[in-house]
């Protein structure tokens, strides 16, 4: 077990630079999850951690020694690949216990045999098996295994070879809804079971947000914002963050800044002209400036009192039973989407007022980045 | 519809068999007289062998007489011993080509594409002085040589696509896996690659057991003469034992039906990988 210390990453390929300014520590047994769409480099960064790409730039420290120049087994990581990568003309166990049976140091690189004694590669194997359901199956071959199965031999291969740190690559896009639900309430209990440090790319925030002990939002190559699920629920440090993290993603409105105070922000919004006080900390904004007010749908309420509130045509409805998700008209940007009591009776082309408390307002600035919330409502960061 | 559906097959099927038995038919015609007596290979060559006809008089002039067993003996260890060259050379080096980036790689692909491209006979010339330069001649040495020269352009040109087409992250779960690049090359690409080492393999051996032309100026002599090569004794200007021609090329295509069967199996497998997935 290890911690992972990440100092000026950087990674070009010829001019192009794909990643850059990459300062991420973590620490020994944590479970830190990469996410952020697909193209920000996400996978790359983890292929360096990996060893399987050069690192172009900066320091890569695992367990406090440097290994940019080592090979992926000199360190000491397993990797489970999102296909999976089991070797087909194997069966489970072979393919559990192939990364055990080399020798090091043999002839051709241990073509001729060498590795661990037998006895101990089958117990490793076996105890690995058992803690992943997988006994019955040792026998099979990849082809005669459903999704679910590969994906638990693939962890299992990773778990044999006892390693500094496990890198998992998007493990649970190839499975269906049901499935990855489950598997990842696996995995989360094999984080807990084997207090290893673990790193987890996928481009799902939901999965993001359940396991991670940290999550990194990667976005366009440089590191958006690093943090605990819920400080980047409650503290986005930016636009991008703020509509990555959350589902529905959070709306957007515009405004200009009309008045400044000591731990406020009088805004007006372009939408309806009416003017809210915010608390937030001005910091370099100055009247007139143009920001972006941001708030989560779950914050939203209809036709209730607010001190922040948009009136606005209804464009579409989606039921879940629990609750209802209004999306409404909104100028320049997207729509407002309002999560609403299942029961709500409002339908597409109703004119509703959409509120919500000025607590649970983010404002950004006309650079995107977010202006520290001076106070927070109780009832939305309770649980920070 | 239902007709068109029915008779596509019929139609396809029609047209394999009649192929089939323009290929096989002088083959057939081949086996079937070096078992008849001189007078009934002349009298009706179309016909089977029956009681009045049959006859193995080849087959004893050919076993008997002649020393058939060497040639036979040569041919075998020369196909094999080509086959096993071109598979793992050119195997390892369709590998070196498809996985690893290096100086030139380009320009080997290249050399190689040429050598599909230029046959080999061409160069005789050239290859018979070599040959005799490095006193090889007469030699079945001289004969592995060469065939395996011919064989590993399309050898390395067909199996370095197959492994192109092998997953990156099974070499990548590997490498992680801490296995040597040797032990990935033995371990995992050779299984994966089996169908299509099959199919390069009955390519090969094919036109190396068939040669007559390397054979013939390369290795003559009575002790490394191929079976193609002695068969030819028989052949006279004036007179041609036809008995003994035909028993010879009967047994001649024993050794290299077995190897056939030995990989057929995989290159079925090899011809249709992809087409089913």
């Amino acid at each position: 077990m290890a911690d992972i210390k990440l100092t000026d990453i950087r990674k070009a390929y010829g001019k192009n630079e794909v990643l850059r300014d990459i300062n991420i520590d973590i620490k020994d047994g944590e479970f830190v999850v990469f996410v952020g769409p697909s193209g920000c480099g996400k996978s790359t960064l983890l292929r360096m951690i990996a060893g399987l790409e050069d690192i172009s730039g900066g320091s890569l420290q695992i367990a406090g020694e440097t290994v940019n120049d080592l090979t992926p087994s000199q360190r000491k990581i397993a990797m489970v690949f999102q296909s999976y990568a089991l070797y087909p003309h194997m069966t489970v166990y072979q393919n559990m216990a192939f990364g055990l049976t080399l020798g090091k140091k043999g002839p051709l690189g241990g073509l001729l045999g060498g590795g661990e004694n037998k006895k101990i590669i089958e117990e490793k194997v076996q105890k690995a098996a058992v803690s992943l359901k997988l006994e019955q199956l040792l026998k099979r071959y990849p082809r005669e295994l459903s999704g679910g199965q590969r994906q638990r031999v693939a962890i299992g291969r990773a778990i044999v070879r006892d390693p500094n740190v496990f890198l998992f690559d998007e493990p649970l896009s190839n499975l269906d809804a049901a499935l990855r639900v489950n598997t990842r309430l696996e995995i989360a209990k094999l984080h807990q079971d084997l207090q290893a440090t673990i790193i987890y790319v996928t481009h799902d925030q939901v999965e993001a947000m359940t396991l991670a002990d940290k999550i990194v939002v990667l976005n366009d190559g440089h590191v958006a914002q690093y943090g605990t699920p819920l400080e980047l629920y409650h503290h986005p440090a930016n636009k991008f963050v703020a509509g990555f993290i959350g589902s529905p993603a959070m709306n957007f409105v515009s405004g200009t800044v009309v008045g400044k105070q000591e731990k406020a922000l009088e805004i007006t919004l372009d939408q309806n002209k009416t003017t809210v006080q915010v608390p937030v900390m001005p910091g370099k904004t100055e009247a007139g400036d143009v920001v972006t007010l941001g708030i989560r749908p779950e914050h939203m309420s209809e036709n209730q009192n607010g001190d922040f509130t948009i009136s606005s045509r209804v464009l579409a409805v989606e039921r879940l039973g629990d609750a209802s998700y209004l999306y409404l008209e909104n100028k320049n940007h997207a729509h407002i989407c309002v999560k609403v009591d299942g029961h709500s009776a409002t339908r597409t082309g109703d004119q509703v007022l959409a509120t919500a408390p000025l607590e649970a307002l983010h404002v950004f600035d006309a650079g995107g980045q977010a202006l520290q919330r001076s106070k927070i409502s109780q009832k939305h960061s309770a649980s920070a | 519809m239902r007709t068109s559906r029915r008779f596509g097959p019929l139609a396809v099927h029609a047209l394999l068999i009649s192929y089939t038995i323009i290929a096989l038919f002088p083959i057939l015609l081949i086996i079937f007289n070096s078992f008849k007596s001189r007078k009934a290979i002349f009298k009706s060559p179309l016909s089977l062998p029956d009681a009045n006809t049959f006859d193995l008089v080849g087959f004893e002039k050919v076993l008997g007489s002649s020393s058939f067993d060497v040639y036979f003996l040569n041919s075998i260890s020369v196909t094999v011993m080509s086959l096993a060259f071109v598979l793992v050379l050119g195997a390892m080096a369709a590998w070196a080509l498809a996985e690893y980036d290096f100086p030139g790689s380009d320009f080997v692909a290249l050399f190689l594409a040429i050598g599909i491209m230029i046959p080999i006979r061409l160069g005789s010339v050239s290859l018979l002085k070599i040959i005799v330069s490095l006193g090889l001649i007469n030699t079945l040495t001289a004969l592995v040589l060469v065939y395996t020269a011919q064989g590993l352009p399309l050898a390395i040109f067909i199996l370095r696509e197959f492994i192109a087409q092998i997953p990156n992250d099974l070499k990548e779960a590997a490498r992680c896996d801490g296995v040597s690049e040797y032990r990935i090359f033995w371990s995992i690409i050779l299984p994966l690659i089996r169908p299509a080492l099959a199919t390069v393999a009955v390519f090969t051996m094919i036109p190396v057991w068939n040669d007559l032309w390397f054979p013939l100026i390369l290795a003559p002599g009575e002790d490394t003469a191929t079976v193609t090569l002695g068969i030819q004794q028989f052949i006279g200007q004036y007179v041609t034992d036809w008995n003994a021609v035909l028993a010879s090329l009967t047994l001649a295509i024993v050794p290299i039906l077995v190897l056939y069967l030995i990989f057929s199996r995989q290159l079925i497998r090899g011809l249709t990988a992809g087409a089913v997935k």
